[in-house]
């Protein structure tokens, strides 16, 4: 008995000093697969970049075709995943850090966007910049809407198809909400509808 | 050789990628860490998901010193350079799927208005770096290619 407490207790500690994020993994083995996720995304990236080459010189510029189809791309992918997560709490812990924080958000890039902005200004087209920014935003904030209704969709699908397993899993999803009072119950759930993380502080105490 | 080239090209992107990534993981989690260890309540706080505008101000200011070292399109050994730093790491931590659904989930609970000022800052502040590290570089005097 006093080891079992004991290793309840070890397990506690490592869920705190893991931070809020992803109690269930370790802090190494997430960094890797996050690694891993952005080192493929960039790479996509590149890919998608060097195909989809666009003049930018100081008398014409295009609008960059390629950083913003990567953008969109990503934030619907990123809107499907965070859908799929929310609805389905049981998927493994390890398609955030993988697919989320490495691949999908490593593949997206607003440093660039940032960047292709300012040579737009510097060059002397300020209403380009202007529009392709607002393009970007649109598309991005419409292709993670987009990407969260096709989750919800892909969910419904699922449950008219697999109605035991997913009700299973449905039923886990609503214990874990409902078990509130415990917080190690509610931590994960939390984790995977994202991500105001300074909750912790009010359950601390 | 050229098509060795090209693998090492796509190879620094990822390298630099991976590790931006790891960096913006890194920034969450020590952000986490600071609220929790201050146990501060205030609603900007709570609310406004500071570690990706956080990520995206310092890949921004990061990639405007790049750009000035080594210029935004440099050839021979120093492309790979500007491809580790510029689109690999720059890149990997800035991250416009993560700002996009941070204004999507602000908007899904109910603060559309902080939704669009975060669409907003973003934009304005991610320039505003990037120009303060070209400013700061140059102020240097450190200015080496283009």
């Amino acid at each position: 008995m006093e080891a079992l407490s004991l290793s309840a207790e070890e397990e506690d500690t490592e869920t705190l000093s893991s931070g809020p994020a992803l109690p269930a993994l370790s802090w190494q083995r997430t960094a890797l697969l996050i690694a891993a996720g952005g080192a493929v995304g960039g790479v996509l990236r590149e890919l998608i970049t060097l195909a989809m080459p666009t003049i930018s010189t100081p008398t014409l510029i295009e609008l960059p075709r390629g950083t913003l189809l990567v953008n969109v791309l990503g934030c619907v992918g990123l809107g499907l995943l965070t859908g799929l997560l929310e609805k389905r709490p049981d998927l493994p812990r390890w398609m955030r850090p993988l697919l989320g924080i490495g691949l999908l958000e490593g593949f997206t890039i607003y440093s660039g966007l940032v960047l292709e902005g300012s040579a737009m200004i510097g060059a002397g087209f300020p209403a380009l910049a202007f529009m392709y920014g607002a393009i970007t935003a649109f598309g991005a904030v419409f292709g993670v809407v987009l990407g969260i209704g096709l989750a919800s969709l892909i969910h419904r699908r699922t449950v008219r198809r697999r109605p035991r397993r997913t009700g299973s899993v449905a039923a886990t999803g609503g214990v874990s909400v409902m078990g509130a009072d415990t917080p190690a119950e509610v931590e994960p759930h939390r984790t995977l509808s994202s991500s105001t993380p300074s909750e912790t502080p009010e359950e601390e105490r | 050789m050229t098509v060795l080239l090209a693998i090492l090209a796509l190879l620094a992107v990822g390298v630099g990628c991976g590790l931006g990534a790891v960096a913006r993981w890194g920034i969450h989690e020590g952000f986490s860490k600071l609220v929790s260890s201050r146990g501060s309540s205030s609603i900007l706080v709570e609310v406004v998901p500071w570690p990706t505008v956080i990520a995206n101000v310092l890949a921004c200011f990061v990639l405007g010193i790049v750009v000035t070292r080594i210029g935004a399109e440099p050839t021979g050994s120093l492309r790979y350079l500007f491809l580790l730093l510029g689109a690999g790491l720059c890149g990997g931590m800035s991250t416009l799927a993560g700002a996009a659904r941070d204004v999507v989930q602000l908007a899904r609970r109910g603060t559309p208005v902080l939704a669009v000022g975060y669409l907003l800052v973003t934009v304005a502040v991610g320039m505003g770096a990037l120009w303060v590290g070209v400013l700061v570089t140059q102020g240097t005097g450190a200015t080496g290619g283009a």
